[in-house]
Order: structure tokens, then C-alpha cells, then sequence
């Protein structure tokens, strides 16, 4: 069934682009936000658009971070969330929870642990039963604990086959010199085996309390439903945990202007990071960083992306990118280019961070990243997972409370003078690391006019 | 104009509206509105992939793919991003073996900025030489980045290879380097003649939209755009139960993996629903057959599961694998098959069922959560099954399914001499004979 619509006799001129209608406005959407007397903070960002609900339990500043020696550790805690409870083996919370076709997952990163559980709105309750659960009465079971060892194990290994998880190792290591952010938070074969449950058990009772609990609740359901499922189900925690003093000085090393080479024989691509040290997630520039670096490597129309794909093909994408977390971040230009042309990427990579530092960026490329992240910002707060991630990330870096009403004028506000500050603050050229996983003999010698060439293997010993 | 207003079992969720109608040309239209937010998405199906190509030409509609955003007749080389980007919108292209397709959102009242610039590369592509062999370099590391460099990456071409050995669907849409290197101008432009022409493809409008106008719009930007009325190549049929294939393949891997390969047919046959069914009930998720066995009784691999890979006339059952470092694969091979087997003799238990339904129903709700969600939705229903209100009652015939089809489904495809087997082992591993 179908209706056929004759074409138009008139000619189009199809020579200049139409016209935008007039813009609608973009609020950011309202949401509920308080604060327990056990100190959990509850987020409901209601939208009955679909029958589902997503709830998000984050620790705040409970991850990787606090690792200590025992790399590995918070992940591998989060991971055992799900592997038994005092009322329900692994294989039981897998098939309570699969039956009704929900998903409940735990992880973490360096900045929190997270448990969140996805389940359709008539099946609410017994996702909840099942979260509260995992969240508040694990048991961190021997035999669980060695599976998920062995598979942890298995992880890293696999990890050495792979260029870009190499690559990210190394670079941290490195850029993050004494901070915690330098060490792998998977962990290594040497930590993973030597935590114990008594490890985990420490970990879980300091990080996991309601003073840095925060519970967004997604989707279709009210407050009210939401603060009586708070009171009466998640009221287990202890108030208190760990008493955080973050006592760790960044470091100036020296390893600006070095090369390290992670030896991959036979790879046919170079992955490539080149960078330093960045800024934490809260640094009252940040807006303007983003402006910049989208100009300098964050979109597809970026100068970087432009000039090593569009203009001479080395590469499938290039992309820079500043990685903030709590404390400090990193940046770093990161990209895949074959073998013959390692070098010179390097090169025309180096060129676009002077530039970027040295002269003004255009009217146009200003105007053009304007209309770029305002445009794209009702687009990235289209579902009610979006907005929430959103919300959760004020909380967690700890971000003024009206930073997402105020986001499009701070954007529209900033100068080609701004953007050149931002540039100069934050992006040193004379300072970078370049890390490559690759071929080191096809490319070693080439590298060795950027500084010092140091290779590596897959484990991370040194090799020449 | 048709709407669709059909009930659905799934009554908690309000069907999807949607108008449809053919232009003189044969573009083919669907429009969805949802106000929700003042946001709009383009997508356009080409319905042309990899298994379209010619001998030789592998990886030929993927290049084409990027060949679409260099530049037509109006719009310059890179301004297609420009255009788009400058109105705030994102964008992409994707290719497969059985379409192309091209999509973008923006702000609302950017919708018309979409329709001229998909309608300016649809009518007038400007195919030169220099852009052609640029895109061709990043092709070339799109393969490199995607598949050659990555552990394991070469499984799925390996794996089809053999399945669909003078078949159809023989080689996957990044094609190989042989062909690209020698894939020229004259060709391109050949290709983009017979198949980037409005009767053979479909734009779906979805998002803050008014029908009326829409409609107008839609057809002011494609009405003057001529049909191609391409003959397309015929396809090769796809054969069931050619015998047992097993290959070992040595690759820069550091653990041992298996990947078995069942061959099934095309989306629109009715065994398919039966067969998605089984794969989730064998292998979908930590409470499945495999994973159970394999991964949390057994201890014998590091993951396993099965998932189904439909293509337009003929897929893949697949069931895999990885083990741990001194697993060995051989063992993991006859466990996987002993599983399939059990599942070919007796029926799934009811529990069993229920789960896969409910979980069914739970992906189904969650992909109606966005705009270009819904598009891909509409245009996938109509590309292959020519029937686009199956976006609202083709839950219907997966909960219907009943253990009888899915024992007759799992007898009818997963024998082994229906099946390839490869074992992939670190490079280390190689005997030097």
C-alpha cells in the first residue's frame, strides 16, 4: 500500500544549501537531586518514554586510584560483586537476573566503582532485589575468586597481543611518573595472582559506604518510588569509610622528548601516542580545552584528522584526545599509520601542536566548533542514560551545579585569544613523549631523530 | 498514506507510527515522527554490499562507501563534514554484504541542509582520481587497523571463506589488499551508475519532523533524481551440508580460540526466529549452556558463546570459544559439539524458553530509545522483507516460537558436516617441519 507523489515540474537550484529554520531551545532536562541523612545521594532522572529503568550505583572516588601495590585490586572487587552473595551463588544471580531479561554489571575505573542494573519497568523489583543484594552482602567466595583470576590472567596475557592496550600501558607509565594513574589497573600477572579475599574484603568494607554512594535512578520511575526503594532496600552500608587524604604530588620526570619503541615483529601498523601529562576533569579551563582540541585532533573535520587521512591517506583516523580523570589526566594524539610513513606522521603530528600553540585558529574553524558542540548537545542528551551519565559526572568531579545550563554561553563566549591561552597552557610541544607499538625494525631508526629510542617487549622488559 | 497502527503482544509498548510511499522514481520513503527532542535523523539504504561485487573487485562497496563523502557536483571535497558538522550534527556510512548506508542526525531544524546534501551525492557524485586513490590508502589502513593487526581479526573472512566456498557471500565487505590495490576509476564509476540510484534504495526521516512537510521536502530534494533500473548480478546459491571443514590458522595470538560455523539461511526464512532463540539459549550471556559449562563448571575457556550472523539470503550459526593458555582446543571442539548436539535431540525446558523471550522483549523495548534506533529499524524491515510494519509485530513471531521449531531448526542446520571448524594458535606454536 502505498501513495505515489508526482515530482515538481520547477527546477531546484540545487547550488546553495538551504537555509536552517529557526533554532529550538535547549534546556538542559530537570532532574531531582538530594541528599539521605546516611549520606547516599539520590538522582532520579524520570522518562517514561520506554517501559524500562536503569539504576547506577557509583562509589565516588573508590577505584583504581586507590590500588596501593595490589594492582588490580578495585577492579577485581567490583568484578566479584556479581559472584555471590549471603543469599545467592554466582549461577543463581546469572539466572534470576537473565530471566527476566535484565543485566546487572559491576566494574570500575580510576575515579569509582559502579554497579548498575538494566531491567524492564515490570520487572523492577526483582532487579532491585538482586542489586541490593550484590551491593550489600557479597561474600567474595574463594572458588570464584580463582576463577576469576585465572581469567583476569588470561586478560593480561592476551593484552600483550594487543598494539593499542601496549601502547596505553607504556604511555601512562611513563606520563603519570609517581601518581597512581601510571600503573595498570587491570593489574599485572605478579599482583593478580597474591590478592586474596581478605584483600577484597578490606577494599569492598573502605570504599563501598553510603557517604560516597551516589544512586541515579533512570528512566520510568518517580522520586517517590525511588526514595522508598533507597530507604528500604540500600540501607545496609556503613556511613563511613576510608578517610581519603589524596597526598599525591605529580612530578615533573624526564621523559619529555624520548621515544619508546614495544616491540610487535611482523605488526603491518604503527599505534602511535604522543602526549603528556593533561589536566583533571574539574579545571576551571576545561570548556576551552575541549574547543581546542576538538579544532586540533577531536572530530573528523579536526586539522589532525584532516591532514594525516584526508590529505595524505597514512592512516584510517587520527584523533587527540584529553583523558581527564580526578586528579590529573593525560593527552595524547593517538592514531594507527603503516610502517613507511611511522616517522613522518610523527612529524606532521608535531607540526599541528606548534601550530596550535603559535598562531590563531581562523574565524571559520572558530565558528564551525561553536556550531559544532552546541549542535551536538541536544543530540548527546537524547535518551535518559545520556543526561544521566551527564549528572553522574558533576557529582563524581565534583563540577558546579549549574555547569550543564550554562554550557552552550560558556561555549559561545570564548575568543580565537581563548582558545589560542588554552592552547599554550596545555598543549607543550617541546615536552612530548611518543610511544609506538610496532615493528621496531622497521621503524626504530627513523624514530631516533625525535630523542632517545628506547624498545621493549610485550612484557614490558627492555630489549637493546 | 499508510499507518500503521497494529496491536502488538507486547502491549506495554505503544507502536511505532510511521507513513510510507514510493516517489515516480522508486525512492522509497518512510517518515516517523517523535517530538520527543528537537533533533531529526537522515538514514538512507543503498541496497548494494559486498556480496554485489564483482570477481576481483572485493572490498569494492566499502570503498565506494567513502568515496560517497568526497564531494559531489555542489558540495567540495571534506565540505560534506563541513556542512554537517558546522550544523551541528554527526554522521556516518556503514557498508555490509547486503546494503549501504548512510546517516546522520542534527537539530531539527537542520532537516533540510540533510535532504540536499543526500540528494546532492546521490544525483551528482564527483569521482576523481586523486580522492580515489587517497581513499583507497585509507582503506588499506582501515584493513590493516581492523583486521591484519589484530589478534584474531582475520577469523570471520577465514570462517566465510570456506563456508561459502563458490558462494555467495565469500569473501567480507573490507575485501582484500590484492583487490583494492588494483580497484580503478572507470569501475567507481560504473558502480555508483548502477547502484546509487533512488529505485534502489530507501530514505527514512525519523525524529522532530512534520509529515506534510517532510514529505514535500523529500520530494523536492530526490523527485528529479532518474531510476537506474539496474539488473543486478545473480546471486550464488547457498548449499547446506557440503561436509566437515577443519583449519588450524597461526596468528599473533597468546590463547588458543575456536570458532565453528553453522550454515543457515537467509533473515527472512522462518526458521531464523528459532534459530536466534537457540543460539541465546546455548550461548547468549553467563547463565547459557556454554558459558555454564565451559567457562564456570569446567574451567576449560577463558570465554565461550553463539550468536547468529544473518545476511540477506544465507548466515552463520556461530558457536566459539577461547581457551587458556594450555587449554587444549581439541577438547574444547568436541565439548562445544557435544553441547550443540544435546540440543538437537531433546527439547529446550520451558525456563529456558521464557528467559530468551523476556530478554528478547528487553532489547526490542531498549532499541526503540532512539530516533536512529527506529530508523535503522524501518529500513531494515523494508530493504529485506519489503514489509516495514514488521517493526511492530516481528517480536510477535519470536515470542510465538514454540520448542517444537526451535528442536526442527537446531535438527535442520546444526549437523557437523553442515559446519567449518578453525582452531587459531599462537604463531609460536607452528611446527617448523
Amino acid at each position: 500500500m502505498s501513495n505515489n507523489i508526482t515530482a515538481q515540474d520547477d527546477v531546484l537550484d540545487r547550488t546553495k544549501p538551504p537555509k536552517p529554520g529557526p533554532p529550538k531551545d535547549v534546556q538542559f532536562p530537570e532532574y531531582f537531586d538530594t541528599t539521605l541523612p546516611n549520606g547516599i545521594n539520590i538522582l532520579v532522572i524520570e522518562n517514561n518514554k520506554i517501559p524500562a529503568v536503569s539504576v547506577r550505583m557509583v562509589f565516588k572516588d573508590a577505584g583504581s586510584f586507590y590500588d596501593g601495590d595490589k594492582y588490580g585490586l578495585a577492579s577485581l572487587t567490583a568484578e566479584m560483586l556479581t559472584k555471590g552473595t549471603s543469599n545467592r551463588t554466582a549461577t543463581q544471580i546469572a539466572e534470576e537476573i537473565d530471566f527476566v531479561g535484565g543485566s546487572i554489571n559491576a566494574g570500575s575505573d580510576w575515579d569509582g566503582s559502579y554497579i548498575s542494573l538494566s531491567v524492564l519497568r515490570k520487572h523492577l523489583n526483582t532487579g532491585i532485589e538482586i542489586l541490593a543484594d550484590v551491593a550489600q552482602n557479597p561474600v567474595f567466595e574463594d572458588e570464584e575468586l580463582s576463577r576469576v583470576k585465572e581469567q583476569r590472567l588470561s586478560s593480561i596475557l592476551q593484552g600483550k597481543d594487543d598494539a593499542g592496550h601496549l601502547s596505553d600501558k607504556r604511555f601512562n607509565k611513563v606520563v603519570y611518573g609517581t601518581l597512581p594513574y601510571s600503573n595498570p589497573a587491570e593489574g599485572t600477572e605478579e599482583t593478580v595472582k597474591k590478592i586474596t579475599k581478605a584483600d577484597l574484603q578490606e577494599f569492598y568494607k573502605m570504599n563501598y559506604y553510603s557517604g560516597n554512594l551516589i544512586i541515579a535512578f533512570v528512566g520510568d520511575i518517580t522520586k517517590e518510588e525511588a526514595l522508598k526503594i533507597t530507604e528500604e532496600k540500600f540501607n545496609k552500608l556503613p556511613r563511613e569509610g576510608i578517610n581519603r587524604v589524596n597526598s599525591y604530588k605529580f612530578d615533573e620526570n624526564s621523559s619529555a622528548k624520548k621515544v619508546y619503541i614495544i616491540n610487535k615483529p611482523g605488526a603491518v601498523q604503527s599505534n602511535l601516542r604522543v602526549g603528556h601529562i593533561g589536566i583533571p576533569r574539574n579545571n576551571p579551563d576545561f570548556i576551552a580545552v575541549t574547543i581546542m582540541n576538538t579544532i586540533l585532533g577531536g572530530y573528523f573535520g579536526s586539522r589532525i584528522n584532516y591532514n594525516l587521512r584526508e590529505k595524505h591517506g597514512f592512516t584510517y583516523g587520527a584523533r587527540s584526545y584529553f583523558n581527564p580523570h580526578l586528579y590529573s589526566g593525560d593527552f595524547s594524539v593517538d592514531t594507527d599509520v603503516r610502517n613507511e610513513v611511522t616517522d613522518t606522521s610523527v612529524t606532521l603530528i608535531i607540526e599541528e601542536l606548534k601550530r596550535i600553540t603559535t598562531e590563531e585558529i581562523t574565524d571559520e574553524e572558530l565558528t564551525t566548533v561553536k556550531n559544532y558542540m552546541t549542535g551536538v548537545f541536544p543530540l548527546q542528551l537524547e535518551t535518559a542514560n545520556a543526561v544521566a551519565s551527564r549528572v553522574i559526572n558533576l557529582k563524581l568531579y565534583n563540577l558546579p551545579k549549574d555547569y550543564y545550563s550554562k554550557y552552550i554561553s560558556a561555549i559561545n563566549a570564548l575568543t580565537k585569544q581563548d582558545i589560542l591561552n588554552a592552547a599554550k597552557n596545555y598543549i607543550k610541544p617541546e615536552n612530548i613523549t611518543i610511544v609506538v607499538s610496532g615493528d621496531a625494525g622497521a621503524v626504530k631508526d627513523k624514530l631516533s631523530k625525535f630523542g632517545e629510542v628506547q624498545v621493549f617487549d610485550a612484557d614490558g622488559n627492555k630489549i637493546n | 498514506m499508510l499507518i500503521s497502527n497494529s496491536e502488538s503482544l507486547v502491549a506495554q509498548i505503544s507502536a511505532i507510527e510511521f507513513r510510507e510511499f514510493d516517489l515516480d522514481n522508486g525512492l522509497h520513503v518512510i517518515l516517523h515522527k517523535d517530538n520527543t527532542n528537537p533533533i531529526v535523523s537522515v538514514d538512507i539504504w543503498y541496497h548494494v554490499g559486498a556480496k554485489d561485487e564483482d570477481p576481483g573487485r572485493t572490498g569494492f562497496a566499502h570503498l565506494f562507501e567513502h568515496m560517497m563523502f568526497q564531494g559531489s557536483k555542489n558540495v567540495g571535497k571534506t565540505d560534506h563534514f563541513n556542512y554537517i558538522q558546522n550544523a551541528g550534527g554527526t554522521l556516518n556510512g556503514t557498508t555490509n554484504q547486503d546494503r549501504t548506508n548512510y546517516f546522520e542526525t542534527a537539530p531539527s531544524n537542520q532537516l533540510e541542509l540533510l535532504l540536499w546534501l543526500e540528494s546532492d551525492r546521490m544525483a551528482t557524485l564527483q569521482v576523481t582520481q586523486e580522492n580515489f586513490d587517497n581513499q583507497r590508502e585509507v582503506v588499506k589502513e582501515e584493513k590493516r587497523q581492523r583486521y591484519d593487526n589484530v589478534p584474531y581479526g582475520s577469523r570471520w573472512g577465514e570462517m566465510m571463506k570456506r563456508l561459502f566456498k563458490g558462494q555467495t557471500y565469500e569473501w567480507i565487505p573490507i575485501g582484500s589488499m590484492e583487490d583494492l590495490n588494483s580497484a580503478d576509476l572507470n569501475y567507481a564509476q560504473e558502480f555508483y551508475r548502477k547502484y546509487y540510484s533512488p529505485d534502489n534504495a530507501v530514505v527514512v526521516v525519523s525524529g522532530d519532523i512534520d509529515y506534510d512537510e517532510t514529505a514535500s521536502l523529500v520530494k523536492k530534494y530526490f523527485g528529479d533524481i532518474k531510476p537506474a533500473n539496474t539488473i543486478k548480478n545473480k546471486y550464488a546459491k547457498i548449499i547446506f551440508n557440503q561436509g566437515e571443514v577443519k583449519d588450524v590458522i597461526y596468528d599473533n595470538v597468546q590463547l588458543p580460540a575456536v570458532y565453528i560455523g553453522y550454515k543457515i539461511p537467509g533473515t527472512t526464512d522462518k526458521d531464523i526466529q528459532a534459530l536466534e532463540i537457540l543460539s541465546m539459549i546455548l550461548g547468549d550471556g553467563r547463565s547459557s549452556r556454554i558459558y555454564k559449562d565451559i567457562v564456570y563448571e569446567n574451567k576449560s575457556a577463558k570465554s565461550a558463546g553463539s550468536f547468529i550472523w544473518d545476511n540477506e539470503i544465507g548466515g552463520m550459526f556461530i558457536v566459539y570459544a577461547t581457551g587458556f593458555k594450555d587449554t587444549n582446543p581439541d577438547s574444547l571442539i568436541s565439548r562445544l559439539t557435544s553441547i550443540v548436539n544435546s540440543i538437537t535431540t531433546e527439547h529446550v525446558n520451558d525456563t529456558e524458553l521464557e528467559k530468551t523471550k523476556n530478554a528478547l522483549e528487553n532489547d526490542h523495548i531498549n532499541r526503540m530509545q532512539t530516533i536512529m534506533g527506529k530508523a535503522d529499524m524501518l529500513a531494515s524491515y523494508w530493504t529485506f522483507h519489503k514489509n516495514t510494519s514488521l517493526i511492530n509485530t516481528h517480536i510477535d513471531e519470536f515470542l510465538s516460537v514454540s520448542k517444537e521449531d526451535i528442536l526442527n531448526a537446531a535438527k535442520k542446520y546444526l549437523s557437523s558436516n553442515n559446519r567449518v571448524v578453525l582452531t587459531y594458535l599462537p604463531n609460536k606454536d607452528k611446527k617448523i617441519n
